[in-house]
């Protein structure tokens, strides 16, 4: 090979061109996607298949369903008016009915702003935190204002509630910058986390407390006037409610009886249908007997032919021919009975519809269409049928085991006729049943429409109802609470002037205990061979501090009410429903998000006991099902509290399952914190920047990148386990759905209240996978 | 290896070596475990040198140089650097690490910041600059390293040399006193290890004292004042460059280079 054959000297660089329009467009997606081998011709046509069986059943369920109800039963009137049984539907009615429960659980209606307005400004709360690049950041003070303002939306109760819970957070901060001066930033954080928990524990009720009783006092004339005023006029306000729900519930019981002549009218239509249907019953019955008469007749012939006549067995034959005979001889003696039962059975069954032929022709399918009518009354008259098969019988009550062959096959032959008239006469029935319901579906369509019209109708009465049975409960409540503060305002004086000697007494009883008993909190502390004289003495002394606190709370709460200034405060055990599962959601990803990072450094920490506080917390938390901690929540947390604490069960489960999440969150930040080079950490270490520095910005932002997916999987779980809390007595949306399904109109319903439920969690849950996906794009900086 | 050499004169006017002493390391020893890495290592460095430290793998040169920012914590002896002794103190060695800039093999840039924030962030954090100043300085230095126009492009979109270019004009935005590189241009191709090398060069004509883990033997014959070789985890010689390559001393060196400049 010469040098010249190898050398070669690009002189023009190529142009780009298109590529093959073969390899472009629709076409090539198909077949590239849908059809690109046997293997996956095969597997694209068996999954349209299935996709469009599941379709199939599913969508005609789904859209033939019924929205307007007021039972379940109702429902099925509906349905069977339309499609008789044919197929079934949804019925939609029940979430009609209850979608406010399912969102708000025992909510009051009339205060369902506060949850709605905590919800819209859920939004722009997250907002700047969420697409921080659109936002202003000024937003952000909102953003961590928002916890407070929610909570005292939600749970209502004097406005300074929520400043002094953000307080401590102030307090902390101001505690930090003072110590940060004069000592380290441990002492400094440990002295923020004091003053916050002392403005917590020590300080914030006792201001509340007499911010209540200041307001309270100045307002206690007026409020005494006003609410003696108006638990004079509440009697008769209920009474007005009582009345208006009476004739509401008379027109209630009007439309039902309209809904249910519609019903009977539609019957009516259909009666034809029906009766038509009850012969095709009886006719094919009698049918069958037929063919089996003329079976037996056929068997009958064949004994009789082998035996050449009634089988007798030969003179001087074995004694097994004669068993034999005996035993053919009986069957052939059955064989004439069955003939002439089978043949009287048919008859009697041809006589057993219910319908008379006249009524039918009367109908209005007949009245429609005259041809019908003949048809009808040509079907339905059974003479024709009847007779052949009486004269059949009468000769079949003559056959006999001596029956000539030729005989015998006369009469199968006209079995069998009477047999194959029957067969057309069931099929002539076909085509005027046939007929005569593609007539009556025309009639029904008006009927129809009435029906929903008046279901609707009956829907719109029954909200009516709902709101009126609502305003006079709540009068009612208003009423019985406004006697039961007034009557405890009528004892505020004396519970509040009874103090201060309850409490000597209380310090008297003290000083003559011993000493060694002082702090004991039952008598069943003391000691064995305890005196029945100090025995005595420390129940009372333990029954009298009872007193005091029991009559000091009292006052409080009193005082509470008297002197709230804000919204109306609601109970958590009224709290439920997808906002139960909104606000445990929302709050545990809020928080277990920083509490799982603290955990997943600790982790990494190089310091001992932090690294195994942090793991040990970790493996604890995440080795025991959710369920128990939940229940330790619950139960058990009581045990641990200091008596009479009154901690929030919602609070308490919040806390629980933030714990919860932190621990899964520090795992999968762990797994990003490990997924980073060292050289990042180095890249940060050779420019000088503290641990927090590098942590906060090179190594987090990184590691939480990495971590998006699995933080977000958490996240959705954590979400979808609140669920769990239907455990420990909470009404989430699934105790409801209980709820709803032992109510006697209700009992039977799941699909549609599951699916609706599932509905609403999945518009969470997919939201929340959307923006992992947008971030992860967001944040996507590698690729060129 | 590349024997790079540049087209230019290279200006030694300002490479000029003073008698102020920037790093003292004093019988300095370390271990991994039980292993031995460095073994009475005893070094002074004056402001204004350019070391290169020349030697085998695992021989610990880098080791030797991640001590003097407490990349890597020293068991024996004791390192001072600008008249600081590097101890456990956290305030000694984040004042330390803020004086002495340092170069990484595979750059070590922050991906998910633009090449401006990689260069201002330890000026604001750490040194307190406003902001328009710090992106001022970021700048300059990013003119200086000839990338003044990918200041707002993310380090993933950058090549190999620029990379490191940029992590130069990092480091040199914090003003340091010392520049350590670890092996600046062993992750390159040679088309781009001659533009760092440039920039290492233009550093040294401005008198920057600097500690050089490299193979480059052109660079160190252009620019240092001193080779160091070391071999085990001791220093075994050191010398002038010119007397380092034509005469060197221990069998153990002239061994090193017979291998490495012998093709």
């Amino acid at each position: 090979m010469s040098n010249s054959e190898i050398s070669f000297v690009r002189t023009e660089m190529l142009p780009e061109k298109a590529p093959p329009a073969k390899e472009t467009g629709a076409i090539k997606w198909i077949r590239q996607n849908l059809f690109s081998g046997w293997l996956n011709i095969l597997l694209t046509v068996l999954s349209l298949y299935v996709i469009y069986a599941v379709l199939s059943l599913v969508l005609p369920w789904a859209f033939g369903g019924v929205w307007n109800a007021g039972s379940l039963t109702e429902c099925r009137e509906v349905l069977f008016s339309f499609y008789k049984g044919s197929h079934d539907g949804a019925c939609w009615a029940v979430i009609e009915d209850r979608w406010l429960q399912i969102l708000f659980g025992f909510y009051p209606p009339e205060l369902y702003w506060r949850p709605i307005l905590a919800f819209v400004l859920l939004f722009v709360a997250l907002a700047p935190i969420l697409f921080a690049d659109k936002v202003p950041g000024q937003l952000m003070w909102f953003s961590l204002a928002y916890p407070f303002l929610a909570a005292w939306l939600v749970w209502g109760g004097s406005f300074w509630l929520p400043i002094f819970a953000a307080f401590g957070f102030v307090a902390a901060v101001i505690a930090y910058k003072i110590l940060i001066k004069f000592a380290g930033p441990i002492v400094a954080n440990l002295g923020a986390l004091a003053a916050a928990l002392i403005w917590w524990g020590m300080l914030m009720s006792p201001i509340s407390d007499g911010l209540h009783k200041m307001v309270g006092s100045s307002r206690f004339e007026n409020t005494v006037a006003t609410l003696n005023a108006r638990t004079d006029a509440l009697p008769a306000e209920v009474a007005a409610e009582d009345a208006l729900l009476e004739a509401k519930q008379a027109e209630i019981a009007e439309a039902v009886e309209v809904k249910n002549e519609i019903l009977i009218e539609m019957t009516g239509i259909r009666i034809e249908e029906f009766g038509i249907e009850e012969q095709f019953e009886a006719k094919e019955v009698a049918l069958q007997r037929i063919v089996g008469a003329s079976e037996s007749i056929s068997d009958l012939s064949d004994i009789l032919a082998d035996w050449g006549g009634a089988p007798v067995a030969a003179s001087g034959a074995s004694e097994g021919d004669i068993a034999k005979a005996e035993a053919a001889a009986e069957t052939a003696e059955d064989l004439v009975g069955d003939i002439e039962s089978l043949l009287t059975g048919a008859l009697s069954d041809l006589a057993d519809d219910t319908v008379d032929a006249s009524e039918l022709m009367v109908s209005s399918a007949s009245q429609a269409d005259p041809s019908i009518a003949e048809d009808v009354s040509s079907m339905v008259s059974k003479a024709g049928l009847e007779d052949p098969i009486a004269a059949l019988i009468v000769r079949a009550g003559n056959v006999s085991t001596e029956t000539p062959e030729a005989e015998l096959m006369a009469l199968q032959a006209d079995v069998e006729t009477a047999a194959s008239a029957l067969g057309a006469n069931i099929e002539a029935l076909q085509t005027v049943h046939d007929k005569v319901i593609a007539t009556n579906a025309e009639s029904l369509v008006d009927p129809q429409a009435r029906l929903l019209d008046q279901t609707s109708l009956l829907t719109a009465l029954r909200d009516d109802q709902t709101v009126i049975s609502q305003s006079k409960f709540r009068l009612e409540t208003e009423l019985s609470e406004g006697n039961s503060f007034l009557n405890s305002l009528g004892t505020l004086e004396a519970r509040e002037a009874s103090l201060p000697g309850l409490r000597s007494r209380v310090a008297d009883l003290k000083a003559e205990l011993p000493r060694n008993m002082r702090n004991l909190i039952a008598v069943n502390q003391l000691p064995e061979g305890t005196s029945s004289a100090d025995e005595r003495l420390l129940s009372e002394y333990l029954s009298a501090r009872s007193d005091v606190l029991g009559v000091s709370a009292s006052v409080n709460d009193t005082y509470g009410e008297l002197g709230r200034v804000g919204l109306l405060p609601i109970d958590s055990r009224n709290i439920g429903g997808f906002m139960l599962a909104l606000i445990i959601g929302i709050a545990g990803i809020v928080l277990s998000l920083p509490l799982g990072i603290l955990l997943a450094l600790g982790r990494q920490s190089h310091l001992f006991i932090v690294n195994k506080i942090c793991v040990v917390f970790i493996e604890v938390i995440r080795g025991v099902p959710l369920i128990v901690w939940l229940f330790t929540a619950s139960l058990l947390l009581n045990y641990f509290l200091p008596p009479g604490t009154n901690f929030d069960l919602v609070l308490r489960v919040i806390i629980m399952v933030t714990l919860f999440a932190a621990a899964y969150i520090a795992e999968v930040i762990r797994g990003g914190l490990a997924a980073l080079p060292t050289g990042q950490y180095e890249g940060a270490d050779s420019l000088g920047l503290s641990y927090w520095q590098s942590m906060q910005l090179i190594i987090l932002p990184q590691a939480m990148k990495i971590s998006i997916p699995g933080i977000v999987n958490t996240f959705i779980g954590l979400f979808k386990d609140t669920t769990l809390v239907l455990f420990i007595g909470l009404f989430d949306p699934i105790g409801l759905a209980g709820a709803i399904r032992a109510d006697t109109a209700w009992n039977g319903i799941y699909w549609e209240l599951f699916i609706f439920i599932g509905l609403l969690f999945f518009i969470f849950c997919f939201s929340m996978g959307r923006y992992s996906l947008h971030l992860e794009k967001k944040l996507q900086r590698e690729h060129r | 290896m590349s024997d790079t050499t540049t087209e230019r004169a290279i200006n030694r006017d300002a490479m000029t070596v003073s008698d102020e002493v920037a790093i003292q390391i004093t019988d300095m020893n370390k271990w991994y475990g039980t292993f031995h890495v460095l073994r009475d290592i005893n070094l002074t460095v004056n402001q204004g040198e350019r070391i290169v430290i020349a030697g085998p793998s695992g021989s610990g040169k880098s080791t030797l140089i991640r001590c003097i920012n407490r990349l890597e914590e020293h068991q024996a002896g004791t390192i001072m650097v600008d008249g600081t002794e590097l101890s456990s103190d956290l305030k000694n060695i984040d004042k330390i690490r803020s004086e002495v800039g340092m170069c990484f093999q595979h750059f070590n840039l922050f991906p998910h910041l633009t090449i401006l924030e990689n260069c201002t962030l330890a000026q604001i954090w750490v040194r307190k600059t406003p902001k328009k100043e710090a992106e001022e300085i970021a700048m300059h230095f990013l003119e200086k390293v000839k990338i003044p126009e990918q200041a707002d492009k993310y380090p993933g979109m950058l090549s190999g040399g620029q990379q490191q270019r940029v992590a130069i004009a990092r480091s040199l935005c914090m003003k340091p006193r010392i520049m350590l590189f670890d092996e600046p241009t062993s992750a390159l191709d040679p088309e781009m290890i001659k533009e760092v090398l440039d920039t290492m060069i233009e550093l040294a004509e401005e008198g920057m004292t600097m500690l050089c883990v490299t193979h480059e033997m052109g660079f160190a014959r252009q620019v240092a004042n001193r080779v160091i070789f070391m071999d085990a985890g001791q220093i075994v010689e050191q010398n002038e460059p010119e007397e380092f390559f034509n005469n060197p001393q221990s069998d153990r060196t002239k061994l090193f280079l017979s291998q490495i400049l012998g093709h």
